[in-house]
């Protein structure tokens, strides 16, 4: 009986222990983190991340490449002279893939599962118009392997036009899936300004964007006319008073870095507007133009109230200017009616400054110069606007800002992030090769 | 002699097996549980029960030899006599060698085959230390303890050997009476308040020894956890002196003292040369200029002494005693007086330290008990709201059941209530405030009331030097209202109870079941008023966290062989660990009723400011492990450990081998007079660290983007849209593993009055988990990645000589000495990884650097390690970061002695650390403000001096300030340089990074025990007196702080100075009584 007692009773211990492999099971679930998000939620950040790119940084390293600004203090002098370096590039490149792409493509996935159509949609379009800048900016970059982390740990670059096909590709199949959603109904309402926008234009404004940027102009002219049709399609970044709900301009210029972005050495912009530059269209309504883009006196953007950078401003995307300047541009190189688009932009920028724009009645390449200087000017702070420059040569003449340099800027540098972790990174490019679609 | 002679001559005769019994006592005439009994030559050997009863069978005329830890073995021949009682006797030399094993048990310190080391624990309670840990500072080699400052209860940087992991826990395992316990240090960072570590919790009179496992080998049995090795402590139980009652109360008085002072300069006032509005600098001379930071003003001395020029306009200040301050105008200060001595008296004081503590030992028939009761009382060196409270009560109990079963209980409650002061890089800090302030400055009062122009009243206004009439709040802190106003409240209430259950269930086999759980609940407060610097519209915060950690340990002893020529031991056991941590939390910001007073509460404040956070965190773990032990011919030892394992935050099985040999040659060479004893010892052994609970998946929270120049798009503001965080999860993430050699040796010279103990180890920890960058292109920015290597190889030694042992007198001296190779042998590509500290001053992991190295801005140099210089033959400094010093010693030792004659004891303990490096960020601020006294200098030039803006002082000029020659010539170093590059906000670290060697003496104590006689005549039978000074003599070239102190707590992050609150030394009185 003793015996059998400790003999049972030493089993039972031994048992006790055996038994217990399953106590450390299902315990390392994280209860203090969302493992999970549902993809409308998600869709958000990667809408965020391209008003950055349209309004931060990049944009401000555009507008000093392409002379509509000065960069006047501390890193800004350098930049002004073009010297940057791959580190400069980590905010952006990083915003791009890690923040926009990655993020649409996990709600594509999210959405795709839960059968949610019109998300999968619009996070195409988000993820097209990422990648689509990524290789407008830094030429050839990752794209099939791009945003896939447990695949391709390093991803390969893949060459800048096929980049660029690719995303006409997924605007193709977005388009069918977005149908004529609006923006305001089509989880857009909470960040970009509430207007008549459909992302169905929005898709098609895009791809006449990367036609254009690769220089393929009848499909440029093509989804240009199905684009942005009216001023209230346009997609724009909602901006208030609120913390961090402000313009980025002014919070770059008045709240966090005063003096280092203006207008102190007169740049191209400024003289244009001002006359210094003769227009090739003569525009008397500049002079207004002017005055809502700078704050003259002060040598400074025009950060003040009602001003074109104010802290409450809306920021384009993408717009319907845009959009038409693209179908103008288009159709003038070949040889189509270029002129009209290009009048009803003058027409709406008449209305817009309650100011003289006249008509163009020119013709061949003097029509397409007149349209090209048109949009360097009506796009103040737009990354198109460095692509534009880059595409056509610098034909509106850019100063060249550093005596050792034969061109502008062909080119956002690889980011030292890039650089530093991937082991397929092909090699660097000098700021001034140009990007595969301009040489 | 008879009786052998006797039993000699029969036994012979009598030659016959016969069942022999009897008790084994100790030399107070007590049963002695456990003595092993065997008859020599024989593999028959058994145990005394728990009375000390025996029974073997054995021949007549054989012989029985009794051994037991720490006492004399003791040899007797069977005779006629069935009954063999013997009282041995307590070896003292051997007493003190009785090392504690990874799981509790007592081992022959001479049969061990690890470096582990026991702690005398009179040593422990001779100095002084309110905490166990920082008793434990310099008493053995390779064991590394820094308190964090002199601030009540402050917590402990505990190091064995170096540091194995980046991310993981750096602390030991320690292990009460058998079960691990926690040592969390919750939140050390630049800022804040000086944390506990939760050890202090511990009432050291209740320590009986404390053994330190240094070792991997040693520590294999926990496996993943026991990688910064293993403190074991045991508590008392039963009566001291073998009586069946003891009662021994002891109370101690300490008063502790500011250790070193920053010197502050008092020959200039506030404000600043006239020449920074002029940009003449034939105006270098400075201005009182009001409610600046600087001191680069007026030289006091040389003021009118007339009454000061004021602005009625600006409002006045009321102090609550009814002094009214003016506001006085720019270049309006007349007065000489110099407050540096009255505003250091505000904040300091002598601390005072009370300590009563009454324990009760009993031995039952089959039980023994410790009762024991405590009260720590401290008040500490800083003035106003600084305390530390300790309540212990402690009830061990041990009963034997039946002669097979024992039953063991501890248990302990403590409770601590505390208040600190905020301190660091804090601007309601009190070192900011308070060193910072102007000579001229008069602190004392500090609230009261502001009127405006047209007499409109602020109540609670706060006067600080930034803003001399409380018209608005100050920039940093008035320091009396950072000791008298905030408050920083923290209780902590801990149970310990851990039930042990000993079942000798076969003749030579046992099975030990132990369960531990140790639960606390630590609430802490954070309080600043309305008008406090750091939070102008007040802040409320409270943390409420609860740590539960639960073992349960299940082993069998077996003792298969034992005979004279060899013996074979097995332990086979199964553990069960789990620990819960929650953490919940809430802050207040922007009062809406600014007059709370004494109500703390949530929700006085708009929702948006109203936070209320959470984090929970279980991770358990269950293994097995088994030790066996060999020993042949009482020379040779071998020691296997296994264990395997599954830690919830892994997904898979760990095993982890060591072995260990030793062989005490001395038994073969035989013991001479030169050698006493001599062990040679190797192991091997692996020991992990795990990954961080939850780093295997990827996490969501809320987006939004900020860019690198401040601009950003948050997500709450638009539609709070959630973005998949950066950092990738991963799934395949393994453990860090410790892999660790070591050879050493322990021997003993002349008759044992030397004694050597020497080991070398070589360790690495392979797999350090690191977050490895990835390129953004993957969607991801970085993930955590088992990616980095760690080594540490050391020397250690300890040593101990008796120059003198008799009776009435004694002398001894205790050496240690170790020194640690620490090196970062690789990160994967990563360049630096911040562990602690500020953008241009961090400790920092660096490859091919040792492990917390000084991180920051060098000046930029020439080939050959010269300075370059700009035109006006100042250095520049260097935009890119790089390491500039390490915290680590070369090398550390202590040296103790030990002198008694009859009742008198005399010890003194000094140690050293050499090499070390600091970063002494407050003399650089200080050097900014034109407090350091090199600021005050004056210097005149024979030549015409460039300063760093090239302006130049004609020659013959005297000017504030100093003429130095970076190599370029001599250039005026005046407030244009210490307020850019050369102070402690310019671009450069390096001038601030130093050689922090230092030598103190750590303890220096005087002891009398009263003669039995005399005490017994008066009813007792102890009664001893003891002065012990703690800290008294620092020699270091550090100025201003205690080298040893670290702004970030018992973090990682070492060597870092930055308005750290002072370290103390002590006086301490204390009279020890035993009824």
């Amino acid at each position: 009986m003793k015996k059998q007692f400790k003999i049972s009773f030493v089993f039972l211990a031994i048992l006790a222990i055996i038994s217990c492999e399953s106590y450390v099971e299902d315990i390392n679930i994280d209860p203090n983190n969302f493992t999970d998000a549902p993809g409308s939620l998600v869709i958000g950040q990667a809408m965020l991340t391209a008003s950055k790119i349209s309004e931060s940084q990049a944009a401000r390293y555009a507008g000093i490449f392409t002379d509509q600004f000065s960069g006047c203090d501390r890193q800004f002098i350098s930049y002004e002279n073009y010297n940057v370096i791959a580190g400069d590039f980590d905010d952006t490149w990083t915003d791009i893939f890690a923040s926009g792409i990655g993020q649409a493509k996990y709600v594509q996935e999210k959405a795709s599962t839960d059968g949610d159509i019109v998300l999968e949609g619009v996070a195409q379009i988000m993820e097209a118009l990422l990648t689509g800048e990524a290789a407008a900016l830094f030429g050839n970059v990752p794209f099939t392997e791009a945003a896939n982390a447990t695949e391709f740990p390093n991803p390969t670059y893949d060459n800048q036009l096929q980049v660029l096909e690719g995303v006409q590709q997924i605007l193709d199949q977005a388009i069918v899936k977005v149908e004529n959603t609006t923006v305001s109904n089509g989880y857009g309402s909470s960040i970009y300004v509430q207007n008549s926008a459909t992302w169905r234009e929005i898709a098609f404004s895009l791809k006449a964007r990367y036609y254009l940027i690769a220089k393929e102009y009848e499909n440029a002219a093509l989804a240009a006319a199905n684009g942005i049709s009216a001023p209230e399609g346009d997609l724009l970044t909602y901006h208030s008073a609120t913390d961090f709900q402000e313009n980025m301009f002014w919070q770059f210029i008045v709240e966090q870095r005063a003096g280092y972005l203006g207008i102190c050495n007169d740049p191209l912009l400024v003289q244009l507007l001002d006359g210094t530059k003769p227009r090739l269209l003569e525009t008397p309504g500049d002079s207004e133009r002017l005055i809502h883009y700078f704050d003259v006196e002060n040598l400074e953007l025009n950060t003040n109230q009602g001003g074109y950078f104010a802290i409450d401003a809306a920021f384009p995307v993408v717009s319907y200017l845009e959009t038409k300047l693209i179908q103008a541009e288009s159709l003038a190189r070949a040889g189509d009616d270029g002129l009209s688009p290009f009048n009803e932009v003058r027409d709406y920028l008449a209305g817009e400054y309650n100011a003289e724009f006249p008509h163009s009645g020119a013709s061949g390449n003097d029509l397409v110069s007149q349209i090209i200087e048109e949009k360097y000017i009506s796009l103040p702070g737009s990354l198109q606007v460095f692509h534009d420059v880059r595409r056509t040569n610098n034909s509106i003449g850019v100063p060249i800002k550093n005596n050792q340099a034969s061109d502008i800027p062909q080119r956002f540098l690889y980011p030292q992030v890039e650089i530093n972790a991937n082991a397929n990174y092909p090699g660097s490019e000098s700021l001034y090769t140009k990007t595969p679609a301009n040489q | 002699m008879v009786l052998g002679l006797f039993l000699f001559v029969f036994g012979t005769v009598l030659a016959q097996e016969k069942n022999v019994s009897g008790t084994v006592t100790d030399q107070d005439g007590l049963p002695l549980p456990g003595v092993s009994i065997l008859v020599v030559g024989t593999s028959v050997g058994t145990q005394t029960d728990f009375d000390g009863n025996y029974s073997i069978m054995a021949s007549v005329g054989g012989t029985l030899r009794f051994s037991y830890i720490g006492q004399k073995t003791v040899e007797r021949t069977v005779g006629s006599s069935a009954v063999i009682n013997v009282q041995m006797q307590e070896d003292a030399q051997v007493l003190a060698e009785v090392v504690l094993t990874a799981l509790g048990l007592e081992k022959k310190k001479d049969e061990d085959l690890s470096s582990s080391t026991a702690v005398n624990v009179d040593a422990l309670k001779k100095s002084g230390e309110t905490g166990v840990i920082q008793s434990l500072t310099g008493k053995t080699s390779g064991l590394l303890i820094t308190k964090s400052t002199g601030d009540p209860g402050a917590g402990a940087y505990i190091q064995i050997r170096g540091q194995n992991t980046i991310l993981g826990s750096g602390s030991p395992l320690i292990i009460l009476d058998g079960v691990q316990i926690s040592n969390t240090s919750v939140g050390s960072n630049t800022a804040g308040v000086v944390q506990q570590s939760r050890l202090n919790d511990i009432n050291p009179e209740d320590i009986e020894s404390v053994t330190v496992l240094k070792g991997a080998a040693a520590a294999a049995v926990y496996g993943t956890g026991a990688a910064n090795g293993v403190l074991v402590i045991k508590t008392k139980r039963g009566a001291s002196g073998g009586r069946k009652l003891s009662v021994s109360i002891k109370s101690s008085v300490a008063f502790d003292e500011v250790l070193v002072e920053h010197e502050k300069q008092g020959k200039f006032g506030q404000g600043y040369p006239l020449y920074w509005s002029t940009g003449d600098i034939a105006d270098h001379n400075g201005i009182f200029v009001p409610n600046t930071g600087f001191s680069w003003g007026d030289k006091i001395s040389e003021r009118s002494g007339a009454a000061d020029e004021i602005d009625p306009s600006a409002g006045y200040f009321e102090a609550r005693d009814g002094s009214i301050y003016n506001y006085i105008v720019a270049q309006g200060k007349n007065s000489r007086s110099v407050y540096n001595r009255s505003n250091r008296d505000q904040i300091f004081r002598t601390g005072l330290t009370l300590e009563n503590n009454l324990s009760i030992g009993f031995n039952g028939q089959d039980s023994r008990s410790l009762f024991s009761i405590s009260n720590l009382d401290q008040e500490g060196i800083i003035k106003g709201n600084s305390n530390y409270k300790r309540f212990n009560v402690r009830f061990n109990h041990e009963a034997e059941l039946t002669d097979k079963i024992t039953l063991k209980l501890n248990s302990q409650y403590s409770k601590v209530n505390s208040d600190r002061i905020q301190t660091g890089s804090n601007t309601s800090g009190l070192y900011l405030g308070y060193l910072r302030t102007s000579p001229d400055f008069d602190n004392s009062d500090y609230i009261g009331t502001y009127y405006n122009a047209n007499g409109v009243a602020t109540l609670n206004s706060h006067r600080g030097y930034r803003n001399q009439i409380g018209s608005s709040t100050p920039a940093y802190n008035n320091p009396g209202w950072t000791i008298y106003e905030q408050d920083n409240p923290n209780v902590v209430e801990r149970f310990i109870i851990n039930p042990e259950l000993v079942w000798m269930f076969l003749d030579k086999h046992s099975v030990t079941v132990r369960y531990g759980i140790d639960y606390y609940n630590d609430i802490r407060e954070t309080f600043f008023p309305v008008r406090s610097s750091s939070f102008p519209s007040g802040s409320f915060s409270r943390d409420e966290i609860k740590e539960k950690s639960q073992t349960l340990n299940t082993f069998f002893t077996s003792n298969w062989v034992q005979n004279e020529n060899f013996g074979f031991t097995s332990i086979l056991g199964a553990q069960l660990e789990s620990n819960d941590y929650h953490r919940l939390s809430g802050s207040s910001t922007n009062f809406t009723n600014p007059f709370v007073d004494d109500l703390r509460i949530f929700g006085n404040a708009e929702g948006s400011n109203e936070l209320p956070s959470s984090f929970m965190q279980e991770t358990r773990k269950s293994g097995v492990y088994g030790v066996l032990n060999a020993e042949a011919w009482q020379q040779l030892y071998f020691e296997l450990t296994a264990r395997y394992e599954r830690p919830s935050t892994l997904d898979k099985n760990i095993f982890y081998p060591s072995a260990a040999i030793g062989w005490s040659f001395s038994k073969l060479i035989g013991e001479s007079d030169i050698l006493s004893f001599g062990k040679l010892r190797a192991s091997y052994g692996e020991v992990g660290i795990e990954p961080s609970a939850y780093a295997s998946s990827t996490t969501f929270s809320p987006g939004g983007l900020v860019s690198g120049w401040g601009d950003g798009l948050a997500a709450s503001v638009y539609g709070n849209p959630f973005t998949r965080s950066t950092t990738l999860g991963n799934p395949n993430l393994k453990e860090e593993r410790v892999k660790e050699y070591e050879i050493g040796a322990d021997l003993r010279f002349f008759n044992s009055r030397l004694s050597i103990g020497g080991t070398y180890y070589d360790r690495v920890t392979e797999d350090v988990i690191l977050p490895i960058d990835l390129a953004p292109s993957t969607g991801f920015s970085n993930y955590l990645s088992n990616a980095a290597e760690i080594s540490n190889k050391g020397i250690e030694l300890d040593l101990s000589y008796k120059i003198i042992s008799t009776q009435d007198l004694s002398w001894e001296i205790t050496a240690n000495w170790s020194k640690n190779k620490n090196m970062v042998e690789d990160l994967s590509g990563v360049a630096e990884y911040s562990l602690n500290g500020f953008t241009g001053s961090t400790s920092s992991v660096v490859e091919g650097q040792p492990f917390g190295v000084i991180w920051g801005n060098d000046f930029l140099r020439n080939e050959d390690g010269t300075l370059q210089l700009d035109s006006n033959g100042f250095p520049i400094a260097d935009p890119e970061s790089s390491v500039l010093g390490d915290p680590n010693p070369d090398w550390r030792g202590g040296l103790g002695t030990t002198f008694s004659f009859k009742g008198f004891n005399i010890s003194a303990f000094v140690d050293t650390s050499q090499g070390n490096d600091m970063w002494t960020g407050t003399e650089g601020v200080l050097k900014y403000f034109g407090i350091h006294p090199e600021t005050a200098n004056e210097s005149t030039s024979d030549i015409p001096l460039a300063n760093y803006y090239g302006e130049v002082y004609p020659a013959g000029t005297t000017f504030r300030g100093n003429i130095y020659d970076f190599g370029g010539g001599p250039v005026a170093l005046d407030a244009d340089w210490y307020t850019d590059l050369g102070g402690g906000f310019g671009a450069n670290t390096s001038q601030f990074v130093k050689d922090a060697s230092w030598t103190r003496l750590r303890e220096v104590s005087l002891g009398y025990s009263l003669p039995s006689k005399v005490v017994e005549a008066i009813g007792f039978t102890s009664l001893d007196f003891s002065l012990t000074g703690r800290n008294l003599v620092l020699w270091t070239d550090i100025q201003g702080t205690d080298p040893e102190s670290n702004l970030t707590g018992a973090s990682k992050g070492r060597g870092l100075d930055y308005f750290t609150n002072p370290s103390t030394k002590s006086y301490l009185f204390t009279v020890r009584l035993t009824l």
